[in-house]
């Protein structure tokens, strides 16, 4: 329960860190760290409106999404705190509960009739399919190296025998890499672009409003939280006090946050059609780990 | 240390096939003779004077001091920054690199013999064929150059995976042979290229005697 709560209140503040990252790095004062979930607070109180071609699906398809990212909060571990569900091997159903909110996400793009929101369902489509094999090569390397096969034994990698920091970096840095693609965020995408052709996420929520764009938000601050859950779970020995971790791991997340916000504010989006090499160049990253790990295992 | 030598020298290769920039192949061959001199010295088995002096001159002289210098002046005197829009896409060369990644590991794993480090051999072969696909898949001459600088190091990291059995002189051999065609081909990019009308590899095949 404490795991579910420490990533409930981490995206409670992370959009707001990157907002004053990206406030404070370009001179301004900026919003309160606050300020992304009062939107939110401000969105639940509004009606809602749908779009005349809009069907069922425009209606559950943020429900759905909010409540299939809830539950993928509730499988990951946070720096040695045991998550609610926890199974031999429940990282395919985190996988497949990430991959069942882009697609619901996508068909409620497609449902909303809009020409620009199934452009930007195209390319969100393209862009999990490219990103997915990244996070399941980088798991399936973990499963090699520490011979388990739940996310709470597999992310325990401080305390194993074949630990090495050069590993808690490098998957740190791929599922960082997977934490921009999943949120688009830079270089993949731009959240404050006004330009609907250069959209991805962002253009696919056009026509949602009030509740239904809450919810949306607040799926994606908890995306945000899971997976730089993730990464602090490599980092942090699970054999540390528990008041130790916690500071780490909030240390992280404010870490996380601010490298995301300042990589957003040097960095611009990549044109439309280096995506798709970038997005191989983790893939790519992410197999090179694999054979290191295989070599530290002798299993080559 | 040494994973993540392997690990950084992996990633200098997957990036500088899918950068698209000349002057990031530059900076990506300084590093990769940091990271060469790195892998060389923790594998060093004896610790000489004239082993020491080598390995500092090849790697860190010769390939992150000296050679990018020279890259630096070509890039400055040619004006040519970016590779050629016809070049093979960078999407295209990462999926390659992940062929021959897989192509490297088989490769390691065939020829494998007991006094051979078969990470080395892997990570050899791996650039090897990344300096290959620099040769073949870059239309303008400078890529060749940088392609051919990386088939060098990969020959350094042959001759780390070997150890003992591989003479310093057959590698300073090899670095020579490498150097003088680099020398060649800085020529026809400084003195000749304007004149024949391009920077492109094919432009070689107009020279007349």
């Amino acid at each position: 329960m404490i795991a579910l709560l420490l990533i409930l209140i981490a995206s409670a503040f992370f959009a707001g860190f990157i907002v004053r990252t990206k406030s404070i790095v370009s001179g301004r004062k900026g919003p309160v760290i606050l300020q992304p979930l009062k939107n939110v607070w401000v969105l639940l109180r509004k009606g809602l409106i749908y779009s005349e071609t809009s069907g069922a699906i425009s209606r559950i398809a943020p429900v759905v999404v909010l409540f299939a990212i809830l539950i993928a909060c509730m499988m990951v571990p946070v720096a040695g705190f045991r998550p609610i569900i926890s199974f031999e091997g429940d990282f395919i159903l985190f996988a497949y509960l990430l991959a069942l909110a882009r697609f619901m996400m996508i068909i409620s793009a497609f449902d909303s009739g809009s020409s620009f929101e199934g452009m930007g369902a195209s390319r969100e489509a393209l862009y999990g399919l490219l990103i997915e094999p990244a996070l399941f090569i980088l798991i399936a390397g973990l499963v090699v190296l520490t011979g388990n096969r739940s996310m709470m034994a597999i992310f325990d990698l401080p305390g194993g025998e074949n630990y090495n920091l050069i590993y808690g970096l490098i998957i740190s840095y791929v599922i960082g890499n997977i934490t921009l693609v999943e949120n688009s965020r830079v270089p993949v995408d731009d959240p404050k672009t006004h330009l609907e052709l250069t959209m991805i996420h962002e253009v696919m929520v056009l026509d949602m409003s009030g509740f239904n764009l809450a919810i949306i938000q607040l799926a994606s601050f908890m995306k945000l939280a899971v997976f730089g859950s993730l990464i602090s779970s490599t980092l942090i020995p699970y054999s540390l006090p528990e008041g130790w971790r916690l500071l780490l791991f909030f240390i992280i997340q404010v870490l996380f946050a601010g490298i995301i916000g300042f990589v957003e504010s040097f960095r611009t989006r990549f044109r439309m059609n280096r995506n798709q090499q970038f997005l191989l160049t983790v893939i790519l990253i992410s197999v090179i780990f694999f054979v290191v790990i295989l070599f530290t295992k002798n299993l080559f | 240390m040494l994973t993540l030598l392997y690990v950084l020298f992996g990633i200098s290769l997957v990036y500088i096939a899918a950068t698209e920039k000349f002057k990031h192949y530059i900076q990506v061959y300084t590093i990769q003779g940091v990271l060469l001199f790195g892998m060389a010295i923790i594998e060093l088995k004896n610790f000489s004077f004239l082993n020491l002096s080598f390995i500092l001159a090849e790697t860190i002289i010769f390939k992150s001091i000296i050679v990018p210098y020279l890259l630096r002046k070509i890039l400055l005197r040619t004006g040519i920054y970016n590779i050629h829009k016809r070049s093979l896409p960078g999407n295209y060369s990462v999926m390659l690199m992940m062929v021959m990644l897989g192509i490297s590991l088989v490769l390691a794993k065939v020829l494998s013999m007991p006094s051979v480090n078969e990470v080395y051999t892997v990570i050899a072969y791996f650039t090897l064929f990344t300096g290959l696909l620099l040769v073949s898949a870059r239309k303008l001459l400078f890529g060749h150059l940088v392609g051919f600088l990386i088939i060098e190091n990969a020959v350094f990291l042959f001759s780390i995976a070997i150890g003992s059995e591989f003479p310093m002189l057959v590698n300073t051999g090899i670095l020579l042979d490498i150097f003088i065609a680099v020398l060649i081909m800085s020529m026809f990019l400084t003195r000749i290229g304007h004149k024949m009308g391009g920077f492109e590899a094919e432009t070689l095949s107009q020279l007349k005697d």
